[in-house]
């Protein structure tokens, strides 16, 4: 019976195939190499349409970049060895689109949608298609950044804040941090509960796949993974698939955009993403330019982060923050793409090799590093201790060079360098530890309001560690209130400095 | 003088040839060729003769279709049906049916690309 029934579904189901004949526009493939191919026909084929390669195992993805008079130059999407001269290739009438939908959370896949974890595939039925390439946001449905992106790193959230659905770029050397930076973001997400918990979209773009399997691992531990995706193209996959994943990661953050979620997508790095458009540009035969990149090497990644938007309510109050990364050579900011990638942000947080080695991590450079919207979306209660921050640190910084000169000083510039230099100690925060919003106001009210002064440079942190201890036992509501109202009101600013002078006094006796 | 592209080339010669008698033919070709060699740009031949097979199919009212099938039994139909300049391919990978290729468009209607969707729709 079982199996009547299924030979009926099936002859059903075969009835019901529509098996229309159709023109198709074809081309044939005439030169192909490194992963690109030169194909002659396609007459009627659009520029970036979706191409079908016919090889001998099956059909394999392309996208024409370059339409000339009597040739089409195309990528390849998959493994260019088995394109052959001869070949038949057939426009799609379509742009590359990708799956997109829920089911992607917490998962690892490629640029074209396949899983990489090693876990059940997605489910495409379910799933939307969403084009790659779209325009962004037009100024009508955006509203300006209000809502504060947290990333418990104490430095960023007081002097560079970041808002919901700014452009923030993140610039260093290599080995310096700004993958950690993120993942600390990623991970305090979480923490930060009187937000919504962003979707955090992870595209790593020419990374060693070691890193990346660490990094997977990391926000496992940290249980930061259930609401993270990573997109990723290792350094052994072709350039194809390292230019489209950006393009990808930031389809998948407007997806969630789009439903009035926030989102967050860390383009890791952008430097290898313009590496590998110069690379298929001089494989296609475009003109190079200055160090070889192609001329709309500045429209590759000023159309990406234009798509990063904080929407207004009519269109669904989402956003879409952008964190691309840039990596430096030797410090050197004033090259070509770090400067392309400056000018297009909302700001930059710069990381210094030399701060990095005198073993203040993160290796902010506070001179350099700025954010040009997110202080609107600050919370009152960290503008309060964050300008008072900016102050002192800024005087600390012009007296440091007198320091050498030790004894001659008076007595309050000495008082400002000692304030400073425990400021700076305050701000050095160990990797993994990214701290809720409402415990980095406590401790640098402490810490402004001149309850360190009296503590060793050294035991900052543990002075730190012991006040948001005692808070948390005896005080647990004055964080509360901070948390629920984001705003630190004159009450309870004595309320807190009664707890702080409590807990110094029992702190310095037990010395 | 400026450069010429093997387009206007191949423009020039099919105009050349389809305006002069069958008899003439010869002298053009001849004088065609001296002319690539003045200009230094025989190296351009086969881009031109590319050009001028497709300029020629386009024009003449005569296109090249290209006939894949899996025996020659339908090639004798096919010439009477169809204007034009036939090239038959055997292919016996395409199972059965016939794939018709005119210029840069083509219908396919072989029994394995139909199979072929077949099993698309079925696997969604």
């Amino acid at each position: 019976m079982e199996k009547d029934k299924i030979l009926q579904e099936l002859k059903k189901q075969i009835l019901e195939t529509k098996q229309e004949l159709r023109t198709e526009n074809v081309g044939e493939v005439f030169k192909t190499g490194d992963g690109v191919a030169e194909i002659r026909g396609l007459s009627g084929v659009m520029y970036s349409e979706m191409l079908e390669f016919e090889t001998a195992t099956g059909k394999i993805g392309g996208i024409a970049l370059n339409l000339l008079e009597d040739s089409v130059g195309a990528i390849i999407l998959g493994d260019g060895a088995l394109i052959k001269e001869g070949q038949t290739v057939k426009s799609t009438g379509k742009l590359l689109s990708v799956p997109v939908s829920d089911e992607l959370l917490g998962r690892v896949i490629s640029p074209l949608g396949e899983t990489l974890d090693g876990g059940p595939a997605i489910n495409m039925e379910k799933a939307k298609y969403y084009p790659i390439e779209k325009i962004a946001p037009g100024v009508i449905t955006r509203e300006s950044v209000n809502a504060p992106l947290h990333t418990g790193v104490k430095a960023i959230d007081a002097l560079i804040p970041i808002g919901r659905g700014q452009r923030e770029l993140i610039i260093g050397d290599r080995q310096i941090g700004k993958t950690a930076l993120v993942l600390d973001t990623i991970i305090s997400q979480k923490k930060d509960k009187s937000y919504k918990t962003p979707v955090c979209i992870y595209v790593a773009v020419g990374q060693k796949e070691s890193k990346v399997a660490r990094l997977v691992e990391d926000l496992k531990k940290a249980g930061a993974l259930e609401y993270t995706i990573i997109v990723l193209t290792g350094a052994s996959s072709g350039a194809a698939l390292q230019f489209l994943a950006p393009y990808v990661g930031c389809t998948i953050g407007e997806y969630f955009m789009e439903q009035g979620k926030d989102a967050v997508v860390i383009y890791d790095d952008l430097t290898r993403h313009a590496w590998a458009y110069r690379e298929i540009s001089l494989l296609l035969r475009r003109p190079p330019g200055r160090e070889a990149y192609p001329g709309d090497i500045f429209y590759l990644h000023s159309r990406l982060l234009e798509r990063a938007a904080k929407m207004n309510k009519e269109h669904g109050g989402g956003s879409l923050t952008a964190l691309p990364i840039i990596e430096t050579q030797l410090a050197d900011i004033s090259a070509y793409i770090p400067t392309n990638v400056i000018s297009i942000t909302d700001g930059q947080i710069y990381l210094e090799p030399e701060l990095f080695y005198q073993g203040i991590r993160p290796a902010l450079n506070i001179g350099l590093s700025v954010s040009r919207v997110g202080s609107a979306a600050q919370t009152k209660a960290m503008k309060k201790v964050a300008g008072r921050l900016k102050m002192d640190l800024a005087q600390y910084r012009e007296l440091a060079a007198f320091v050498q000169f030790g004894q001659d000083l008076d007595e309050a510039t000495k008082k400002q360098i000692e304030r400073g230099r425990r400021l700076t100690e305050l701000l050095k925060q160990p990797q993994y530890q990214p701290m809720p919003f409402e415990e980095e106001v406590v401790s640098l009210f402490a810490a402004v309001n001149g309850f360190l002064d009296g503590v060793e440079v050294a035991k900052v942190r543990d002075f730190e560690k012991g006040f948001l201890k005692f808070l948390h036992e005896r005080h647990e509501g004055i964080l509360e209130e901070i948390r629920k109202t984001g705003d630190l009101s004159d009450g309870l600013t004595d309320k807190l400095k009664a707890a702080a002078e409590d807990f110094g006094r029992n702190y310095f006796e037990k010395d | 003088m400026g450069k010429y592209t093997p387009k206007q080339y191949a423009r020039a010669l099919y105009e050349l040839l389809s305006e002069g008698s069958s008899k003439n033919s010869h002298t053009v070709i001849r004088n065609f060729v001296g002319a690539l060699r003045k200009n230094n740009d025989l190296s351009k031949g086969g881009e031109i003769m590319r050009w001028f097979e497709k300029i020629y199919h386009e024009e003449s009212g005569k296109p090249l279709v290209e006939v894949s099938a899996v025996d020659e039994g339908a090639r004798e139909l096919l010439s009477r049906k169809i204007k034009g300049e036939i090239v038959f391919k055997k292919d016996p990978r395409i199972v059965g049916g016939v794939r018709i290729k005119i210029g840069d468009e083509m219908i396919d209607n072989t029994i394995k690309v139909r199979l072929e969707r077949l099993r698309e729709a079925l696997s969604k």
